[in-house]
């Protein structure tokens, strides 16, 4: 109650004093701004007197830019940053975030959000909120349905319809796979949709979660969805100068219709959904074992929104963060062909097939990685050992020996820190 | 009152004037002090100590510098600015003295015209260049695999970026070209301060031209050119904006450098302390490179 006293005060005050804020982000591309924008606008026209600076940071940006402003006793007052040991866990550990447990509950928007997703992507102190995701990313396959109908291919089920699918579109002269390799974690990606279908999530969790000691790279599951990536490679089912082609350099063959498919993140679905001539579709990537429970490498919640210490405004910066948790929010964002994590009481209709697509393949695989995430030497050491490996440098016994490598080495002084 | 000898006037008048010199020097001293001397000094600081930017440093003695002796990734990122700066050592150093010979010596018309054009490149913002540069090497559209395609050579088309065997190579021809017009624009400057009645001379005593560039130009021009070697070698190991831009280091760190081992340190794997002891190795480097080259410039280049 006390709390509310305050947030009406403080709404009281804010109609009467300008109140400036500023809204930093993590940008995966340009669309992303005008829905950012549109929210915090959304706001400040219903609250007269305050402003808000919506500054979109690439990801490399904000990790180097947060933690020095927040160190500095200085930042945004509301910004959308990474879960995880490396951003939000560290800075909560650090007291630069706003303990948002209590307020969620009085404001009503805890209820909304799956408890599951919130302890996902709150890892830092069990049983405290410091972060929400409002969206969840998965990863699957985008592909060109034309191209699909041309050659009389089904959407597969199996995998081994998804290798007959890509030998015939090479075959057919297209390139079947189109994919980032320059940037690297384009390439990480479809290695980690090929370890979620053939390694057990269990095995995956220990690795990424628990870090257990025990838990290894070099596993002969692991090695046989690292040789699949090779295999593929070797082939010819991805673009021709695979390693030197940027993510965006790839999702421009995908669009002009030179790749038959994709293998990518949900935040190119606007790109996907709207830029080609052709309709864009999504299905998870079927599983190499199918006896498996399906997951989808790196279906987990997206950036989080916080309230850092140094808001100038602290009720002010909350009740922005109360309108981005918003059921309005989360309508504007899924009406933006985002995969919002709010519980609607009922499921608003997809705006096109490709939303569609993806929120089923949501509901039909279970949540995944991004490898490394919370051992970030992991996570950076594997994409260069993959690229390696593309490379011709090394075998998959002798990639997977290298990230087991920094593993051992580098990974146990997160697990010390719990 | 006694008048003091003239020379301990003298004295005094010197010790006034350096104490009137001194206070001039002191907003210069504190700004040098505050800007260069203290962040050096933190440097050394931070790297003594276990730090990742966030939470309290703790101190970590020499381990970040006993660990650059195992870290195979600083052994290949030093290698890289160690190929990188003998490599341009030669080649920017030879293309931009060729060049500033041909623009001052050469019998040209246009001589201002060529030296507008072929300065342009060091005045394009090295982000503009990673991006005309990227365009150039892409595998499925770039100017350089069609123009080999176009001229029946498509069989040397080639991912340059995405093979690690040319990806350093690709990297250092476009840093090569952002770099030759500095060396260009020192030397014609220095060329045409020689003055012309040592080229009649040579002339007189039968000297071609590849003479006179032997006994005129190149005595003439060896203190610039020990300065342009020395910025061009400093410049070697500060390379940075193109290879973060246009490879970030990959593929499989095929390469990587030394500023961005550093970056990745400091900001991505958050070990600040194990970063600030790759700069301070980086930093010495450089200081040493840079004595032994003003050293080796001798006494009658120094004045």
């Amino acid at each position: 109650m006390g709390i509310i006293a305050l947030a009406g005060t403080a709404s009281g005050a804010m109609a009467q004093e300008p109140v400036q804020m500023d809204y930093w982000y993590q940008s995966s591309g340009p669309e992303g701004l005008a829905i950012h924008e549109a929210a915090a606008r959304a706001y400040t026209d219903a609250h007269p007197g305050v402003s808000i600076t919506v500054t979109p940071y690439s990801f490399d940006d904000l990790q180097r830019i947060l933690p020095v402003t927040l160190d500095g006793g200085t930042g945004p007052d509301v910004a959308s940053i990474s879960w995880g040991a490396q951003a939000a866990d560290l800075f909560a550990a650090a007291g630069h975030l706003v303990d948002l447990t209590d307020h969620g509950a009085v404001s009503g928007w805890l209820d909304r959000y799956p408890a599951d997703l919130l302890a996902f992507a709150n890892q830092a102190l069990p049983g405290r909120i410091f972060g929400v995701p409002p969206e969840q990313a998965t990863v699957g396959v985008y592909y060109n349905s034309a191209i699909f109908d041309d050659l009389g291919i089904e959407v597969p089920s199996t995998f081994e319809e998804f290798e007959a699918a890509l030998a015939t579109i090479k075959a057919a002269g297209i390139t079947p796979i189109a994919t980032g390799g320059g940037d690297a974690w384009p390439l990480a990606h479809v290695w980690e949709q090929l370890i979620h279908t053939n390694v057990p999530f269990e095995h995956l969790t220990a690795l990424e979660v628990d870090m257990d000691p025990d838990a290894r790279y070099d596993t002969p599951e692991m090695i046989e969805a690292t040789a699949k990536l090779l295999e593929w490679f070797e082939l010819g089912y991805f673009n021709d100068g695979m390693l030197g082609t940027s993510y965006l350099d790839a999702n421009s063959l995908f669009i002009t219709g030179r790749a038959a498919m994709n293998i990518g993140g949900t935040w190119a679905q606007p790109e996907f959904a709207t830029q080609p001539e052709f309709e864009a579709r999504f299905f998870p990537m079927p599983r190499m074992d199918a006896d498996l429970p399906w997951h989808a490498g790196g279906k987990a919640p997206s950036d989080l929104l916080v309230v850092t210490s140094y808001a100038e405004d602290q009720e002010a910066a909350l009740a922005f963060l109360d309108h981005m948790l918003s059921e309005e929010n989360a309508r504007r964002l899924w009406d933006a062909g985002k995969f919002v994590t709010y519980r609607f009481d009922d499921v608003p209709p997809a705006t096109n097939a490709l939303q569609a697509d993806i929120y089923d393949a949501m509901q039909r695989t279970g949540p995944g990685y991004y490898m490394g995430v919370n051992c970030v030497e992991v996570n950076r050491g594997n994409w260069a050992a993959l690229q390696g490996m593309i490379a011709g440098d090394t075998t998959p016994e002798e990639t997977m020996a290298v990230t087991q490598g920094i593993y051992e080495s580098e990974c146990p002084k997160y697990r010390s820190e719990g | 009152m006694t008048t003091p000898p003239s020379g301990r006037r003298d004295a005094a008048v010197l010790r006034l004037d350096r104490g009137i010199a001194l206070l001039f020097l002191v907003p210069a001293l504190v700004a040098y002090s505050g800007f260069v001397v203290w962040p050096t000094i933190q440097l050394v600081i931070y790297s003594g100590q276990e730090w990742n930017g966030v939470l309290p440093p703790e101190p970590a003695g020499l381990d970040n510098f006993v660990r650059l002796t195992t870290d195979t990734v600083f052994h290949r990122a030093l290698t890289h600015n160690v190929l990188w700066m003998t490599a341009a050592l030669v080649v920017p150093v030879g293309i931009g003295l060729l060049l500033a010979l041909l623009v001052t010596r050469a019998p040209i018309h246009g001589r201002s015209f060529f030296r507008l054009v072929l300065f342009l490149p060091q005045v394009l913002n090295p982000v503009a260049v990673a991006i005309l540069w990227g365009w150039m090497y892409d595998p499925a559209s770039g100017a350089i695999n069609r123009l080999l395609g176009s001229v029946g050579l498509g069989g040397l088309a080639h991912p340059w970026l995405g093979d690690p065997a040319t990806t350093l190579p690709a990297l250092f021809v476009a840093w090569s070209w952002l770099h030759y017009g500095f060396v260009m624009i020192i030397l014609i400057a220095a060329i045409e301060g020689i003055d012309e009645q040592y080229f009649d001379m040579a002339r007189i005593d039968g000297a071609g031209r590849v003479a006179q560039l032997r006994v005129v130009v190149l005595p003439f021009i060896r203190g610039p050119l020990g300065v342009v070697a020395l910025i061009t070698a400093i410049a070697s190991f500060q390379v940075f904006d193109l290879v973060y831009l246009l490879t970030g280091g990959g593929p499989a760190r095929s390469s990587i450098v030394l500023p961005l081992h550093m970056l990745d340190h400091a900001f991505t794997f958050r070990n600040v302390g194990y970063a600030s002891a790759i700069a301070v190795v980086m930093t010495a480097g450089v200081l040493l490179l840079s004595v032994v080259f003003l050293r080796g410039r001798g006494p009658s280049d120094a004045r």
